[in-house]
């Protein structure tokens, strides 16, 4: 069962009363909370997520909460527990999602370190896996959006979830983050995307989120050997270059990018080493998604990754 | 002693992960959990002393030896480089 087919009412009244479990990737999550709208957006972007059965684990358990006490009253907050703690300051009430959200990537990238764990945007097409590491206001995330709705499936927008035993990225397709000019360039590039909410003045601007495509969903189980990296920038008026990057440094930009590797310890640097033995690199600059995405499907198609 | 007569070496405890990618290498020290990124000349000479301690002189030596050539770029820059390996953590000398 999924959450879509849990009505609006129940769905709330299951939040309210203990929380509702569902299944996010590798994770299973709990999440209790009072917060109407919270429970909106919650129950729309993760409407295609399947509900836990009896007996699947809930690693991560949530609640969203507003605090106890005057204040409340005139400056309205909420506060991320994970379990008995309290890892955040409170946010402003208004932007209960985009905390969740933030929350809920922290308890990824703090607790599984089954993985090797990457601030990475990842989608895949016939059973390979392009990476792109990226820091933020590099336009991953839009990159992400626009080859989601040319044929790639996602597989994450924020987390590359990579496993040691064997190298696949493990897909955890949840909502991808659109932020200011973003959302009205997606929404005119692919005008089937269901957006969620939008969020202003948050520390990035104005944030809306995009549903991740049902089949992504669906097909959350389906871990994808990666094949390249790409290490996109967006640049306004900046003519499309794809540059070859050489495989060290390709190592050390995207050890830069992983929030476990130093962690894990040797067994980062295997796991490291053996994602960038089997990837093609390379370096994306472009002002056009059209034109980006069109770079990608070409080096694709030129360099169809190594044979493993 | 003199620097270049003193002796240099990666230390006995210090376990070093290799990949080579054409003429970079990437090394990872066990000891430190530190990732660095070499050129060819500092991982050849990082992997003698890996091998066994060597004097700068010696260091020279050996890489020509190794690399088969004899005027080597950079080789000049010998101390400077040992001085940076042993900087990192990388190597250190031998005790006299």
């Amino acid at each position: 069962m999924i959450l879509d087919e849990v009505s609006s009412d129940a769905f709330r009244a299951r939040l309210r009363d203990g929380g509702v479990r569902w299944r996010v990737g590798p994770f299973g999550l709990r999440v209790a909370t009072r917060m109407e709208k919270l429970a909106g957006a919650l129950h729309f972007l993760y409407g295609d997520f399947p509900l836990l059965e009896d007996g699947e684990p809930a690693e991560f358990r949530i609640a969203m909460k507003t605090p106890i006490g005057w204040r409340r009253w005139w400056r309205r907050q909420v506060i991320f527990h994970f379990d008995d703690a309290r890892p955040f300051e409170p946010f402003p009430f208004r932007l209960a999602f985009p905390f969740f959200e933030w929350g809920l990537n922290w308890c990824v990238y703090e607790h599984a370190h089954e993985f090797l764990i990457v601030h990475a945007a990842v989608v895949e097409r016939g059973g390979r896996a392009l990476l792109m590491p990226a820091v933020p206001g590099s336009g991953k995330s839009t990159l992400c959006a626009g080859l989601v709705h040319r044929g790639w499936r996602l597989l994450s927008d924020e987390l590359a979830l990579i496993r040691h035993v064997d190298g696949s990225v493990v897909p955890i397709p949840r909502p991808v983050g659109l932020k200011e000019e973003s959302i009205d360039i997606i929404r005119a590039f692919a005008p089937v995307a269901r957006l969620g909410p939008l969020f202003t003045e948050t520390r990035k601007g104005t944030v809306a989120h995009l549903r991740p495509p049902a089949d992504a969903v669906r097909r959350m189980d389906e871990a994808a050997l990666p094949a390249w990296i790409v290490f996109p920038t967006y640049q306004a008026g900046a003519g499309l270059q794809v540059t070859p990057l050489e495989k060290a440094a390709a190592f050390i930009r995207t050890s830069n990018d992983s929030f476990n590797y130093k962690l894990l310890g040797e067994t980062g640097f295997t796991t490291l080493a053996d994602l960038i033995d089997r990837c093609a690199s390379y370096e994306l600059t472009h002002s056009s998604l059209d034109a980006a995405i069109g770079a990608i499907d070409e080096l694709v198609a030129a360099a169809p990754g190594e044979v493993n | 002693m003199t620097g270049r007569e003193r002796s240099w070496r990666v230390p006995v405890r210090t376990r070093l992960l290799w990949r080579s990618y054409e003429e970079h290498f990437i090394v990872y020290n066990c000891a430190s959990g530190q990732t660095h990124y070499l050129n060819l000349l500092a991982a050849m000479a990082l992997q003698q002393m890996e091998e066994r301690p060597a004097t700068i002189d010696e260091l020279g030596q050996r890489i020509r030896v190794q690399a088969g050539v004899d005027d080597i770029a950079g080789l000049a820059q010998l101390p400077a480089l040992v001085a940076q390996l042993d900087e990192l953590g990388l190597i250190a000398p031998t005790p006299p």
